[in-house]
This record gives structure tokens, C-alpha cells and sequence, in this order.
């Protein structure tokens, strides 16, 4: 399939747009769900961005070098464009929402043991709760863990997608563990009391 | 290895164990590891649970229906771009300013890098294209050796020397959902500011007016003529002198460049012969599209000049530069990368007193360049000509006071240029700084109260809920001695800092609004700066 795929991008640089229409017949799907969850459902900024991509494609195809998997390359040229646009709308103020909560982490060694006396171990997996965490989570944590789980990069493809170091990535899972533990726990308290 | 040890190399791996992506030995070496370790089994069902409740938002997604049209569209869009390098040069058959002994080369010429430093960088901006869309170098340097109007504006880093507002004087008479992005304090004549509705970005960019001390509604730069306007939403303002202005902004049906002069006591629209295809990119923006012009910057230089420098939101991402001078258009700059379908943004831009024009660019994976237009010829620093050893991320700030005595930010560094290399002058204290406080610090742009008092201002840090600004918002640098400060309690970042006089200016605070529980917009609003003092004024 990968060498499939890297012929496919060998005819695109030759200018065969009948090849670039079947990388976009391939890829749309996924692509689309990834910027849907990274988008918030907003459809014309997801078509926005996928039309992007794959003018991208187009144009950069001659410079392909099969150094990555041409999947993990198309989600490279998708978190590129999301970072402009999450920075535009993160730097200007100008009535857009401020849905990116930057958590820091990105340390590379924040990978905390459970401490002792805190353990999960009987947390009961509340899926409503677990939905309402996964959507509190900033959208570099969020993206992480969809790329794990929902489009299945492997550790070094998902490092390689974000343009970080594995640690980084190990990071923000790291983070995100620890977020979505503490909503979980947070079943103990009253509701009002958890969202203040 | 112990069991504490093992947790520490496996827990990270599981969210990939339950993924089904590991290496089968990896995989096998968790197994077994789970057999003995409560905690990571813990670990291991919050893992299970969210990949089942992520594949149950996934599978909540809207079928596709616009497979069909899409693929029109793109088809259309690929057949406007041809592929590889050369499309610079087949979109605009214009001359590539090379250097100012061949100004009329067809050529396209890599840009020098700064000498004897080799760049460790091989990326994005190792080779930016500048494209010269009208050059008209030979005209343009006689105009800067000194044969035009020498000292007609007063330059972002002048001193000014509007008298002194008493801090009780002060004041705002403006919209509660006013939005501040941008001002501007002339000598000897009214502030101006730029401000949109919070949480509407339909609603176009209207002018505040700085008089006496006390900030009023002015409106609408067009004119009141009774005639249908674009919709535009500025982005900068910059004023010469009192009857001397400019706004620059985005013209919100096109796309395209939107620049308005002052002068006569009003303010009119300045039409910009260039087209979008000028600038390297097709213009099919409508509201709420991502093409078109991203964010302008208006800068004045001491030669009487106008330097209009703007990011592009395409898909390619180029800066473009429009300089106006002696009452024309003078010149065009697309500076682009070579490599397809790459991109940068610009971060910021400053020009000093003599001229020459800085960009802070920051390219695909946020690295940093700075460029430097001067006597015709365009340099860039990048990589090791910036610093040895530090990551070069954005995003970064530039501040630009003589040719040898030019300040930058990128991240949380802070660079001084002497003329002939990059200094790091990142305060020591800022090192313990990300680990101590627990926020990383990130620098957005450089506030000038004199070229040896600077602030420089952090990045905002917005949490939800809402909770006081976590670590300082700014670094003060006056006289050789860093400080570290947090104005004030309920302001997440300060952009934009322009002084009246030698002690006193005004700056953009950035607030947070909640609109929900799980959502809230940021805001900008008034400063006032009083000899180190910051006061909130307004909304």
C-alpha cells in the first residue's frame, strides 16, 4: 500500500491530475474527520483546509523524498495549516473564541508515576465525563490523542506529523492522562463544586 | 529494572498498547507488565475508555456530502498551479530583485545570508525568494542616499512630546463590546486606535480618537457620503505627525490589502493598484474565508517614507511588502519560500529612523528568520547567524533603532543586533523561569518607552476557568537591569506599547470574557502608562 502510494505521488509530479483526484478520493475521509475534531465541526474551514492540502500536495509533489509514509506527509502538510490557524486566531483578538487553553507541558520528562494514595485504579470509566474531559482538553493535547487513537500513528509518526521530539509527545499524553484522571476523580465531588 | 522503573518507560506507551501500534516485543513487554501493576492497569482502562468514547465522536460526524464538488474545486484550483519552483516566476514575469548592481536580472537570486556564519538551518527559510514586482531601485536609493525629503515622519522609536495627561484625567468614552487592537499617540496631536466588536467578526473596524487625555468613538474611516463601503477590518495605525496618518487592515469581501491615509482633518480610502494575483495568491475570499491578507503592519521612517509589510493567508503563505513614497506606490516585494506549497508567516515588522526595514518571519514548525531590507539589498539571518544552540521557534518580535542597535524576541529568547551578529540577551533570571512558575514563557512583542527602556511584553496566558495571569506578563529592561513584572491582575498580555512624551503612552491590555463554562474570548482594551505604571482605562 505505502509503495502504492509513493507511485501515486511519483505521477503527481509528473503532473498527472488524474493521480492527485485518487490521493484525494483516498485521503479525504480521514483527513476530513481530523480537522473535523481539530475544527470543531466547522465544515467550511475543514473543506477550506483540505483544499489546501492537497494544492499543496500538488505543488510540493516533485519534492517528495519518500522519507515518511506518504499518510504520515499528508497529516504534516494538515497540522502545518492548523497551526497557522490556530496561531491567527490565538493573535488576534478580535472576537474569535480562545478555544486553544495552552496547559504548557511540553517538557519532556513530565511523565508522573500515580502517586501513592491517588490511585485511578477504581475509577469507574464514566463515558459522559470522559467526553466532557476529552472536550475540556486543549487542542494540542486533544490533537495528540487523536492522532493515537483515531487515525493510529505510531509514536514516531505522531512526533513526526506535530513536527516534535517523541518526549514532547509524550508529554502532552502524559498531560492529557492526568486531566482526564482528575475529571474522573472529580466524580467524588458535587457538580457545582467541580465547575465552580 | 524495578517496578517503579518499569512504570516510568511503560505507562507513556500505553495509549499506542491500546491502539494495536506497538512492535510486537514492546507490546509483549507491557503485557507482562500489566499482569503485576495495579496503577498501570488503572491506566490502561482510562486509555480504553477514551479510545471508545473518541470512536464515538468519530462516528458522529456529518456524512460527506461534498465529495463531488470538492474535487471540482480542486480540480480548478489545481489547474491554476502549475507545480515545483517555478511558479513564482510563471505567475509574475517580473523582474527578481537580485542585488543593486543588477537590479534588471530575470533571474532569481537566493538572498545572502549573513557572512562568515554557517547556517545549521536547511529549512523553510533557508532561501526565500524576494520577488520585485516594481523595483525601481536606482530612483529608490538616490530617494534614500539622502535626495528626498529627509525627516518628514517621526518614526515608531522617536521620542515624543505630547504634554503630560495627570493619571486622574484620563479617560474612555467608547463601546462596552469594543475590541482594541491597535493605536497610535503622534506628536503634538490626537491618539488613535483601532478597535472591532468582541466575539463579531462580521462587524467592520471603527475608529477611537485620543483627545485632551479622554478616548471617543470617531467611526468609520470612509467618509460619510452616503455610498456602500467594504467591510474592512483594520489591523495598524501609525500617525507621522498630527495631520499625517495611516491604517492598514484587510478588506473583508476580497481579501486584498485596505489602506486608509489622514490628512486635511479626514480620513480617506488610498486604493492599492496591486491584485491579489500581484501578490501570489488567487483571491476567492469571502467572510469568514482563510484567504486573503492575514495582518498588516504600517511602519514610517524618518526619510518620509511608508512601509506596508503583510502576512497572506494562502496556500503558500507569502509576506508582502508595498513601499509608498513621494506620494506613489513605489515598490513590491513577495517574499516567498521556494519550497512548494511551504510558508511563513510574518511575525512583525519595524523599520528605524534611517530606513531600514526588519521582518521577524516564522516559517512552517514556527522557525524564526529575521530579514533586513537596506540599501537595496535584502539579508537574512537565520540559523547560526541568529544564535548556536538555541531552538529557533516563534514566535518573535522585532524593534528596530539604528542599524546597529536592533532588538528581537524568539519564544522566550530576547537577541540584541550590533550591527555585525545576533547577541543573546535573554534576562538570566528567565532561565528557572518555564520550571519555577509552571508557564512557559513565550515573548509576543517589544514595547519602546526609550532605546534603553524597553518592555517586553509575554504571550497571554488565558486559562478556563478564568484565573489570574500565571507568572510575569513582562519583562522590563531599563538601563541594563531586567525586571520581571505583572502590571496587572486582571490583564492576560499587553500589546502595542506607544508613549505621548518621555514618560507617559498607551498600550492594549488584553482581557478574557466568559461566554460559557467551557468558552471565552479575549479582548483588547486600554492601557495607560504613567513613568512605569500601568492603569486601566475603559471597558
Amino acid at each position: 500500500m505505502a509503495e502504492d502510494d509513493a507511485e501515486v505521488i511519483r505521477r503527481i509530479a509528473v503532473g498527472e491530475e488524474e493521480a492527485l483526484h485518487h490521493l484525494y478520493l483516498t485521503y479525504r475521509p480521514r483527513l476530513r474527520r481530523y480537522l473535523w475534531h481539530q475544527l470543531d465541526g466547522d465544515e467550511a474551514a475543514v473543506e477550506d483546509l483540505l483544499q489546501d492540502i492537497f494544492v499543496a500536495v500538488w505543488r510540493a509533489a516533485p519534492t517528495y523524498r519518500g522519507e515518511a509514509r506518504v499518510l504520515t506527509w499528508l497529516f504534516q502538510i494538515a497540522h502545518y495549516r492548523l497551526v497557522h490557524l490556530r496561531r491567527d486566531l490565538a493573535r488576534r483578538p478580535e472576537g474569535h473564541r480562545w478555544v486553544e487553553r495552552d496547559d504548557g507541558e511540553d517538557d519532556d520528562n513530565t511523565h508522573e508515576l500515580i502517586a501513592p494514595g491517588t490511585s485511578v485504579e477504581d475509577v469507574v470509566v464514566d463515558a459522559m465525563l470522559l467526553a466532557e474531559a476529552l472536550e475540556r482538553l486543549s487542542a494540542k493535547h486533544r490533537e495528540v490523542l487523536d492522532l493515537i487513537f483515531l487515525q493510529g500513528f505510531s509514536l514516531s509518526e505522531t512526533a513526526a506529523v506535530l513536527g516534535v521530539p517523541e518526549g514532547t509527545v509524550k508529554s502532552r499524553v502524559s498531560y492529557a492522562r492526568r486531566a482526564l484522571a482528575e475529571a474522573l476523580t472529580e466524580t467524588h465531588c458535587p457538580r457545582k463544586e467541580v465547575r465552580g | 529494572m524495578s517496578q517503579r522503573n518499569d512504570c516510568a518507560t511503560l505507562a507513556p506507551l500505553l495509549p499506542w498498547y491500546v491502539a494495536g501500534t506497538l512492535a510486537a516485543d514492546e507490546a509483549a513487554g507491557i503485557a507482562e507488565h500489566l499482569a503485576s501493576c495495579a496503577a498501570c492497569r488503572a491506566d490502561l482502562a482510562l486509555w480504553r475508555g477514551t479510545a471508545t468514547t473518541l470512536a464515538r465522536t468519530d462516528a458522529a460526524i456529518p456524512r460527506d456530502t461534498n465529495l463531488e464538488s470538492t474535487l471540482i474545486a480542486l480540480a480548478g484550483r489545481i489547474h491554476a498551479t502549475p507545480q515545483g519552483a517555478s511558479y513564482t516566476e510563471s505567475r509574475h514575469p517580473m523582474r527578481t530583485l537580485r542585488h543593486r548592481s543588477s537590479p534588471t536580472t530575470a533571474e532569481t537570486a537566493p538572498i545572502p545570508s549573513a557572512p562568515s556564519r554557517r547556517p545549521v538551518w536547511p529549512a523553510l527559510l533557508a532561501a526565500i525568494v524576494i520577488v520585485a514586482l516594481m523595483v525601481g531601485v536606482f530612483a529608490e536609493l538616490a530617494h534614500r542616499s539622502g535626495t528626498g525629503p529627509a525627516g518628514r515622519h517621526q518614526t515608531q522609536t522617536s521620542a515624543n512630546t505630547q504634554p503630560t495627561c495627570a493619571a486622574d484625567r484620563v479617560g474612555a468614552q467608547i463601546p462596552a463590546n469594543a475590541d482594541v487592537t491597535a493605536l497610535t499617540v503622534p506628536a503634538g496631536g490626537d491618539g488613535w486606535a483601532i478597535y472591532d466588536a468582541i466575539d463579531d467578526q462580521s462587524t467592520p473596524s471603527q475608529l477611537l480618537r485620543l483627545h485632551n487625555c479622554i478616548w471617543t468613538v470617531y467611526g468609520s474611516p470612509y467618509p460619510a457620503d452616503g455610498q456602500a463601503h467594504p467591510p474592512v477590518r483594520l489591523t495598524d495605525i501609525a500617525f507621522s505627525g498630527p495631520d499625517d496618518g495611516w491604517a492598514v487592515g484587510v478588506n473583508m469581501v476580497n481579501g486584498l490589502l485596505a489602506v486608509f491615509r489622514y490628512t486635511g482633518g479626514n480620513w480617506h480610502a488610498l486604493p492599492v493598484q496591486r491584485q491579489s494575483g500581484d501578490w501570489g495568491w488567487t483571491s476567492t475570499a469571502g467572510p469568514g474565508s482563510l484567504v486573503g491578507i492575514r495582518e498588516a503592519h504600517v511602519l514610517l521612517d524618518a526619510v518620509g517614507d511608508v512601509w506596508i509589510a503583510a502576512g497572506v493567508y494562502s496556500s503558500e503563505d507569502p509576506v508582502i511588502v508595498e513601499r509608498y513614497a513621494r506620494g506613489k506606490w513605489a515598490s513590491t516585494f513577495v517574499v516567498r519560500s521556494p519550497v512548494p506549497g511551504a510558508s511563513q508567516a510574518l511575525d512583525d515588522a519595524s523599520v528605524d529612523p534611517q530606513g531600514d526595514l526588519w521582518l521577524a518571519l516564522v516559517g512552517a514548525n514556527q522557525q524564526v528568520g529575521f530579514m533586513r531590507y537596506s540599501q537595496g539589498i535584502w539579508t537574512m539571518f537565520q540559523g547560526a547567524d541568529i544564535h548556536e544552540n538555541q531552538q529557533l521557534i516563534g514566535p518573535a518580535a522585532i524593534r528596530a533603532f539604528a542599524p546597529d542597535d536592533v532588538w528581537a524576541t524568539m519564544n522566550s529568547s530576547v537577541l540584541h543586533f550590533t550591527g555585525t551578529r545576533w547577541v543573546d540577551t535573554t534576562p538570566p533570571a528567565l532561565a528557572n523561569m518555564p520550571s519555577a512558575s509552571g508557564v512557559p514563557v513565550s515573548f509576543t512583542n517589544i514595547g519602546v518607552v526609550s532605546p534603553t527602556n524597553l518592555w517586553f511584553f509575554v504571550m497571554p496566558n488565558i486559562h478556563m476557568p478564568p484565573a489570574p495571569p500565571q507568572g510575569p506578563l513582562a519583562w522590563h529592561h531599563a538601563n541594563g537591569t531586567w525586571s520581571a513584572e505583572t502590571p496587572l491582575s486582571d490583564i492576560y498580555g499587553i500589546n502595542g506599547l506607544r508613549m505621548m512624551n518621555a514618560t507617559q503612552g498607551w498600550a492594549v491590555g488584553i482581557r478574557q470574557k466568559l461566554l460559557s463554562s467551557s468558552s471565552s474570548v479575549i479582548y483588547g482594551s486600554l492601557l495607560f502608562y504613567d513613568s512605569g505604571t500601568w492603569t486601566a482605562v475603559g471597558g
